[in-house]
């Protein structure tokens, strides 16, 4: 979501002061939370850091509602409006339209309420806000981010194999580094507060309480153990919301925690009481909640791989992820690389020539730049056509029949490091639209996407289509293309091709869907 | 009472008191100082009567006893010995010293049988036109306990008409007309007056006609002033704060006083309606109420008969005429009031309400002056739109009612109003100025140990701490978002916020200098505050001192801590400064291996400050300002003449020079400073003129 502009529908509230700063300074972010409702103004000048103005935070129990009850309460419902219109005093005060805010996200647990609409709704009305909810593609990206930061501050660390894992409310990620990069992301339905709603009624206390938290986490870190079977973790750097505002407690900033300590506070810490807790810690109560549950995941996850220390950051969680949240939606450029590596693990997962999908990658490349000025696609499409371009005939190991929708299902279906599930629908989408029938308004996906949407996803795929007709042959014949607008066509000249007979006759079938919405004949001419 | 190792609270109190009460019977002071001194006595004692005699009361009725230490029954009959004889020591030292002086030199309370029929009759026409018409008779009986409003002089009189028959009749005396009724008199420059209560009971038959009034007596009582609201279930704190203002007016009795020479029928009629026991009675040899005394101290006029004035100085750091904020951009400011003003303090509020670039202001309020400038400067900005918070704190004690009145006129100009913070009383001296420079966010911060009271800023020595820098701000912030509800407390970057985090770290900071000196290392505390009770603290304290650390307190008030003790605190020296200044300023050291860490603080070191209280600790680092913190610090423990060394008993031995050792006292020390600083600075504008120049063009 890019910033709103004043004066359109997310500009100044009626009564709010004219703005006396130079806004484009001041970037808002604002987080509804599991457990609390956050916001962040940054001051930024040029490519310097960003220099917080302003934290505010406060508790808010969103994550015991969803968990508890499938739905976010109205009691919950209100205390969130009203600690936003709280905020907004603050924007105010710092001369910010109150709708003004750069980032509104909510926690992606939110969409395991049944009435998450509802809720958002009442948030756009009360306080004209509109909020996008985190997908796990953007929560996996702002972990990366974290710990991007991390291994920066810690060469040694990037030499290791390094095991990063998040335990969140709802759902825990990990995400495996090796000399600096990823090599493998997988997650896992086992959360904080879900595991402290799931026992709840139990009443189980102290020792009995841990047994039954590792006992509902089993089946999870079985998983886990069996997704890392074949490698030898060196590091583990654990994260979360309640693990790092109880940290400081614990573990000296920046510093290893030994497991052994970690293990020690985990005990202590099952025999409080929740007034203890909150005192002990300095915590709300809502956190407080959810923190025996992610201290002992996160400490079954340390025994589980035999570690003898863990990492965890010495910066305070929430205020970091909204400074990442400012800069999430603008993949940096060793993000990009991330994502495109996850599809090539794909692709060579489904046995999809790698060489052909690269060629084609590159063609939509030239093919994307060249056409800038009349898709006016961003550098995020762009991504989604690379990787798009990568994966899209990944359905082949299924069946070279109809492999378009094989590709689609199985994309669908799978884990894109860096990618939410709205730009892995999009992605399934081109890879089934790269042969064959162009998007029907009745295809099912295309069907439930908006306008705009649909013309992405007809712009991308047409632009596929021409790539993989270039690519016919599979053996990149054609080495590299030049193009070139002129009036109502497109010359595409192909290096290394003496004869284009079989380009042409691919383009005839799949040079249609870009003819008729780029408006421009396509002109193939050798360049041998 | 048991053998502690701390003092008793009430009894170190009492001592603080006797100390203030040592300087009234200096006969080196100018007479009217001496009253002053003793006025003030006089007036602790009523707060003390009010908030500890009160709270010990309602803990002996309740049943609750004190932990560890002596039990409110024999803590109030220690308390009760001990001012027994405080009240001789005040009524001796007033009769037989300060009167006397006083008449030498022109002042003359005077009795009106001394008067000249002249001078009475210039009395009764001064009663039958301004003050008869203020008068309400309150009728009583002898067995009916009456609503009689607390720390009122109230003339009892008894009345008898033509059958002889006896009546009893109240007569409040109104506060509004003053103490002291001045009287015409021949001699040049001499001043002679009345009490008014005299004069009210000399015409006192003109209330009663047809009745004659047999007998009088002026009596005092002190109610209650332990009464709180009850937060939790306040639903509008303002509206239940003025119930209960009603409430302590007309609460139990703690304290009666009345003359030594009240006639027995009419104590016993005043005795029942305020149903007072016989241990809350105080029969006073002279003029009840010693804190009205003050009026005649403060009275214009016979300043040959006062200390010499050490007005505040401007700050050197300052330049007049110049924009404070500019001032607090070049670097950090450190002022030491009184000696230096609290002018750029006002200033900072009043700048930035008339600036066109503040966006916001925030400020907790304590306790304010009347016709607080502050408090206009804040409603003239928020009238201008400026978003201006105050946290307004309805439980300072005995200054609800202005707060509250101040707290409605700043809402009415459009100002956000907090009322305090449930279950906590806002106690920390913060305010924060945010303005907009150059298309960038800019926050000022005044961090002080004292209200922003431009009365009381003239009298308390405190420290008032101006910055800009941006983590200063942040904290700032975070902690008016905090007070003011938008956020949690969330983790400061510099300040130390009581009640969560300010006893943790001082503990540390104590804990730290005992392991270094176990280690062998030099360690050293020093701290100024105003009162130590807080027992992990003094436990933490005797630890230290055992380890080998060197401990300096300058304690001005409450001291539980036992200096002096051979087992727990042989090298710890407790001392106490009492001069014409109070002292208010808290500033901590700790030696921290040769790197000190230096805070002042709006926190004494009580439970109830560290526990009950929203209160700041602020780390110094400008190196200059520190150095001067220490500098300041230091210079108590050179003072021979008006400290006091605290023993282990809870009493104190003044200080004196030792033979060949020059005089120092310390707050003479820092006006000088501050005047030559001052001097200093007037010197050097005066060798390098700076032209005023026009104004910049407003840009385009």
């Amino acid at each position: 979501m890019l910033p709103q502009a004043l004066g359109e529908e997310g500009g100044p509230a009626p009564g709010d002061q004219v703005s006396k700063l130079k806004t484009a300074m001041l970037k808002t972010a604002m987080h509804i939370g599991a457990s609390s409702v956050s916001m962040l103004v940054c001051e930024c000048e040029g490519s310097g850091a960003p220099v917080v103005i302003e934290f505010l935070e406060q508790p808010a129990p969103l994550a015991r509602d969803i968990f508890r009850h499938g739905k976010v309460t109205a009691a919950t419902t209100e205390r969130i409006v009203a600690i936003i219109l709280g905020f907004q005093e603050t924007l105010r005060e710092l001369g910010i339209g109150t709708r003004q805010t750069t980032r509104s996200v909510a926690t992606n647990i939110l969409g395991e309420a049944e009435n998450h609409e509802v809720f958002l709704n009442r948030v756009r009305v009360a306080c004209g806000l509109e909020m996008e909810t985190l997908d796990d593609g953007e929560m996996t990206r702002l972990i990366y981010l974290k710990t991007r930061r991390r291994l920066d501050d810690m060469p040694a660390m990037r030499q290791r194999t390094t095991l990063v894992v998040h335990v969140g409310p709802g759902n825990t990620r990990a995400l495996l580094f090796n000399k600096g990069s990823i090599s493998r992301y997988t997650s896992y339905r086992l959360g904080a507060h879900r595991t402290r709603v799931a026992l709840e009624g139990g009443h189980a206390e102290g020792a009995a309480m841990l047994r039954l938290i590792r006992e509902h986490a089993s089946g999870n870190l079985t998983q886990m153990a069996f997704d890392y079977r074949d490698v030898k973790i060196q590091e583990l750097v654990i994260l979360g919301y309640e693990l790092q505002l109880a940290a400081p407690f614990f573990s000296k900033a920046g510093s290893e925690c030994q497991v052994k300590t970690l293990r020690e506070i985990v005990t202590s810490s099952a025999d409080l009481d929740e007034n203890q807790m909150v005192r002990r810690f300095q915590l709300d109560y809502h956190t407080a909640d959810a923190l025996l549950p992610a201290l002992e995941i996160n400490l079954a996850i340390a025994e589980l791989f035999g570690l003898k220390h863990v990492r965890v950051p010495a910066s305070p969680y929430e205020q970091g992820l909204l400074q990442d949240l400012l800069v999430s939606h603008e993949l940096t450029r060793s993000l990009e690389e991330e994502v495109v590596r996850s599809a090539k693990i794909l692709a060579a997962r489904y046995q999809s020539d790698p060489k052909h999908g690269e060629h084609v990658a590159a063609m939509c490349a030239e093919l994307f730049d060249a056409m800038a000025d009349v898709h006016r696609l961003d550098a995020h499409d762009a991504l989604l056509l690379r990787v798009a371009a990568i994966v899209h005939e990944c359905g082949t190991f299924i069946s070279p029949r109809a492999h378009h929708k094989h590709s689609q299902y199985i994309i669908l279906n799978s884990e894109i490091f860096g990618l939410g599930h709205a730009d892995v629908t999009i992605i399934g989408l081109l890879a089934r639209y790269h042969r064959h029938s162009g998007p029907k308004p009745d295809h099912p996906d295309y069907s439930e996407l908006t306008t705009g949407e649909r013309l992405r996803v007809c712009k991308l795929a047409s632009l596929l289509r021409v790539a993989d007709a270039l690519e016919r042959t599979h053996d990149r014949r054609v080495r590299a293309i030049r193009v070139e607008r002129q009036g109502h066509q497109l010359h595409i000249r192909l290096k290394g091709v003496a004869d284009a007979a079989v380009e042409r006759l691919a383009m005839r079938s799949k040079g249609d869907l870009f003819e008729s919405v780029f408006g421009l004949e396509i002109i193939l001419h050798e360049e041998a | 009472m048991p053998k502690s190792p701390y003092i008793n609270r009430e009894l170190s109190w009492l001592e603080f008191n006797q100390r203030v009460l040592n300087e009234a019977l200096r006969d080196d002071l100018p007479v009217l100082e001496r009253l002053k001194f003793l006025a003030i006595t006089g007036s602790n004692l009523d707060e003390f009567f009010q908030v500890r005699v009160g709270s010990l009361q309602l803990q002996q009725r309740s049943g609750r006893g004190s932990r560890g230490g002596a039990g409110p029954a024999q803590q109030l009959a220690a308390i009760r010995k001990r001012v027994l004889h405080l009240v001789e020591d005040q009524y001796a030292l007033l009769n037989e010293m300060l009167l006397p002086a006083l008449a030498e030199k022109g002042i003359h309370p005077t009795a009106l049988k001394e008067l000249t029929a002249r001078q009475r009759d210039q009395l009764a026409r001064v009663f039958a036109e301004n003050i008869f018409p203020l008068l309400t008779p309150l009728a009583v009986s002898e067995d009916q306990v009456s609503a009689i409003p607390g720390l009122r002089l109230i003339l009892a009189c008894r009345v008898v008409d033509e059958s002889g028959t006896p009546r009893f009749v109240l007569l409040p005396i109104p506060e509004s007309l003053g103490r002291r009724v001045p009287v015409a008199d021949e001699e040049e420059g001499a001043c002679r007056f009345v009490l008014i209560e005299d004069l009210v009971a000399a015409h006192a038959d003109e209330l009663f006609p047809g009745e004659n009034v047999t007998a009088t007596a002026c009596f005092r009582a002190t109610r209650n002033g332990d009464i709180a609201v009850q937060e939790e279930d306040a639903i509008d704190l303002a509206g239940e704060m003025e119930e209960v203002l009603t409430a302590r007016r007309f609460s139990d009795t703690v304290r009666l006083e009345m003359p030594k020479s009240c006639p027995r029928d009419l104590a016993r009629v005043i005795q029942q309606v305020c149903a007072a026991a016989e241990a809350d009675i105080y029969r006073c040899p002279g003029p009840l109420a010693l804190s009205s005394l003050m009026e005649i101290a403060l009275m214009p006029g016979f300043d040959d008969l006062r200390a010499e004035d050490w007005p505040a100085q401007p700050s050197p750091a300052i330049e007049p005429g110049a924009s404070i904020f500019s001032a607090i951009n070049q670097g950090d400011i450190l002022l030491h009031h009184p000696y230096e003003s609290f002018e750029p303090v006002i200033r900072l509020v009043e700048e930035a309400a008339s600036d066109p670039d503040t966006l916001a202001i925030k400020q907790v309020l304590y306790r304010t002056a009347k016709n607080s400038r502050i408090i206009d400067a804040l409603i003239r900005a928020a009238e201008k739109g400026i978003h201006v918070t105050v946290l307004v704190e309805l439980k300072a004690r005995f200054d609800e009612a202005r707060n509250l009145d101040r707290a409605e006129e700043l809402q009415r100009a459009g100002a956000q109003i907090v009322y305090g913070v449930k279950g906590l009383k806002t106690h920390a001296k913060i305010c924060l100025v945010v303005r907009r420079e150059e298309g960038r966010l800019k926050r000022y911060v005044h961090l002080g140990t004292g209200n922003y009271n431009e009365a009381t800023s003239r009298l308390y020595t405190d420290i008032s701490f101006l910055t800009c820098r941006a983590d200063y701000g942040s904290d700032a912030s975070l902690f008016f978002n905090a007070l003011t509800g938008r956020s949690k407390l969330l983790r400061f970057h510099r300040l130390v916020p009581a009640p969560t985090e300010m006893k943790r770290r001082l503990l540390e900071l104590i804990a730290s200098e005992t392991e270094r000196a176990e280690q062998g290392e030099e360690a050293r505390i020093v701290a100024k505050i105003n009162s130590l009770q807080d027992e992990e603290i003094i436990d933490a304290l005797y630890k230290a001192a055992r380890a080998g650390v060197r401990v300096q307190l300058n304690v001005r008030g409450i001291c539980c801590l036992k200096p002096d003790d051979a087992k727990r605190s042989k090298s710890i020296e407790v001392i106490s400064v009492v001069d014409r200044f109070l002292e208010h300023a808290r500033i901590l050291y700790f030696h921290h291996g040769g790197d000190p860490q230096v805070f002042i603080s709006s926190a004494d070191w009580m439970s109830r400050n560290l526990e009950r209280r929203i209160e700041l600790m602020t780390p110094i680092e400008d190196p200059a300002a520190k150095r001067r913190l220490i500098r300041i610090l230091e210079a108590y423990f050179q003072d021979n003449i008006q400290a006091s060394r605290l023993l282990a008993d809870g009493t104190s031995q003044r200080l004196a020079p030792k033979k060949g050792e020059p005089a120092f006292r310390v707050q003479q020390a820092f006006y000088d400073e501050a005047r030559k600083a001052a001097k200093a600075r007037d010197h050097e504008r005066a060798t390098s003129f700076e032209p005023h120049r026009p104004a910049a063009e407003p840009q385009a």
